[in-house]
């Protein structure tokens, strides 16, 4: 058997503990930050078998490496909500690292995310942890517009296979990111627009 | 248990001092005693605690843990650089308050996982009882640093020399709740630059959810709940930092106390201390209801039950009694 094949079995072994983990995790962000309005939805997944061998070549010791093989999901409405969800985590969990990813050229549309690492805390890890070794020691954390997640998301869905993608599709694709890097923009402005007014009024 | 004992590097530390000392032999006799140290601290499962790194790069930059992988995975002039770094952060951590200490830093194992572990060993006064051919003698020693004292303290990392290693570790210090935050926060804040990894608004939440589940399953036990009500409101009034441990040990008597610890969501969460704040417990736990023999229902904050609204006991029966202006009316629908 390949040495690949050899991993993703051990990751296969792993899975049900990075399950019991994404609950943990879940429920801790619900905890932090559920209450806050304007999160449309919080989730916690386990990254796929097959995903993490496509990922697993780029690592020395990829059990341990890949930072995502228990990642949360935050959606917010407006850009402003980012960094309130964002100082609410950091204060709760251990951040390791936090980064933004938006395109490196300022006339470039295109993905954009917010993300954190965090150190997976010894009191959420499930019993039997500690049987393996290597195992994950951070978990990373998404926080996006719902814009930003209606440019991304649907991209998976495309049997994309790398390489450069045709002219028409990558200006059809900047066209998707810039309306959507607009509308949150606009939705900003709006939002501004009435909480002066409710100010105003109180 | 840690590995093989690969280097040790031993500084008389005193506060705000630059420190002397550097390498010694890692001989035998002296992995022992460390090891028994190690044994006796329970080190492996002190308190988990977390480096603090910037939430807006993706630097990871922590002096400490830096030193700390230095000594573990570095050429040998690197992890001694290294050890006088985490030795001059100790003599910049302490103040004046601080007992002189001997630091004694570890390095174990030579393969890919390696373990550091740093201890603070007291300066201590002894005397020595010595009897020849001259008689008895008493010296006094005043040089001796405590391998027993309960202020000793230490810290443990492990891991592989990657990017995703020595991230956090275990702390062994029986001052850390200690109500003077600045004796709690030498050692893991200023001198590890770390924090506990339970933060308080975490901790405050799982204490809430905890006490919520005990006092509803002590439904009947009056007693108990009323001791249990009793302590939660000292908490509030005193914030402190603790663990569910620590409460259930000073507040509650033994069987409470053991339903409480049960209702912990696991082992780990037990021991984790954390700083509690009052303002997230009543986000969690803010009413405490009555429902009477008449078929009303009194719902009243936590901070009103034993002033605004009274229990006495009478005849046996416990009688709430409350009398206030009514303010404002709502209507609810019963839920589920």
């Amino acid at each position: 058997m390949g040495k690949l094949a050899n991993l993703v079995r051990e990751y296969e072994a792993r899975k049900g503990l990075l399950d019991q983990l994404a609950v943990a995790l879940e429920i801790g962000l619900r905890e932090c930050v559920g209450e806050l309005s304007r999160i449309d939805r919080i989730a916690v997944r386990v990254k796929d078998p097959s995903s993490f061998a496509r990922k697993a070549s780029r690592y020395k010791v990829p059990l341990e490496e890949i930072e995502d093989q228990v990642a949360g999901r935050i959606l917010v409405h407006f850009v402003s909500d980012i960094d309130r969800v964002s100082n609410r985590l950091c204060a709760r969990f251990s951040v390791v690292e936090g980064f933004r990813h938006e395109p490196e050229r300022d006339a470039e549309f295109g993905y954009e995310s917010h993300h954190h690492v965090f150190l997976i805390p010894d009191h959420l890890k499930p019993d039997g942890w500690e049987a393996f070794d290597p195992m994950p020691t951070t978990f990373e954390v998404q926080i996006r517009t719902l814009f930003m997640h209606a440019y991304a998301e649907p991209q998976h869905d495309f049997a994309y296979k790398g390489g450069e993608l045709p002219r028409e599709i990558q200006r059809q694709l900047a066209w998707i990111a810039a309306s959507a890097w607009g509308a949150d923009r606009a939705y900003e402005q709006v939002r501004a627009h009435f909480s002066a007014e409710e100010s105003a009024g109180s | 248990m840690p590995d093989q004992l690969a280097r040790v590097f031993a500084f008389p530390i005193f506060p705000g001092r630059t420190p002397a000392g550097g390498s010694v032999p890692a001989t035998q006799e002296l992995a022992d005693a460390l090891e028994n140290a190690y044994q006796a601290a329970k080190v492996d499962r002190g308190l988990s605690v977390a480096f603090v790194f910037d939430a807006n790069t993706r630097a990871r930059q922590n002096e400490a843990r830096a030193a700390i992988m230095a000594v573990a995975f570095g050429r040998d002039q690197d992890a001694e650089a290294a050890a006088i770094t985490l030795a001059t952060r100790l003599a910049n951590a302490m103040d004046l308050r601080s007992k002189p200490a001997l630091l004694v830093i570890t390095a174990h194992g030579l393969a890919h996982t390696r373990e550091v572990v740093l201890w603070i060993f007291p300066k201590e006064e002894a005397f020595r009882y010595s009897t020849d051919s001259h008689g008895e003698r008493i010296e006094l020693l005043d040089d001796i640093f405590s391998r027993s004292s309960y202020l000793r303290k230490a810290a443990a990392f492990s891991g592989r020399n990657l990017r995703t290693s020595f991230l956090g570790g275990r702390v062994v210090d029986f001052q850390a709740n200690a109500t003077d935050r600045y004796v709690a926060d030498f050692w893991v804040e200023r001198f590890l630059e770390a924090r506990l990894q339970m933060s308080g608004d975490e901790g405050t939440v799982l204490f809430a959810k905890a006490i919520k589940k005990t006092f509803d399953s002590l439904d009947g036990d009056v007693v108990a709940q009323e001791q249990l009500a009793a302590a939660v409101t000292l908490v509030r009034r005193q914030p402190r930092r603790l663990s569910l441990r620590s409460f259930a040990e000073q507040f509650l008597d033994k069987p409470v106390a053991d339903l409480l610890l049960k209702n912990a969501p696991n082992p780990e969460a037990v021991d984790a201390l954390f700083d509690f704040e009052p303002a997230r417990f009543e986000q969690v736990l803010r009413f405490q209801v009555f429902h009477l023999d008449n078929g009303a229902i009194v719902t009243a904050p936590l901070e009103t039950v034993a002033q605004a609204v009274t229990i006495t006991e009478d005849g046996g029966n416990r009688i709430l009694q409350t009398r206030g202006k009514i303010v404002r009316e709502t209507m609810k629908a019963r839920r589920g």
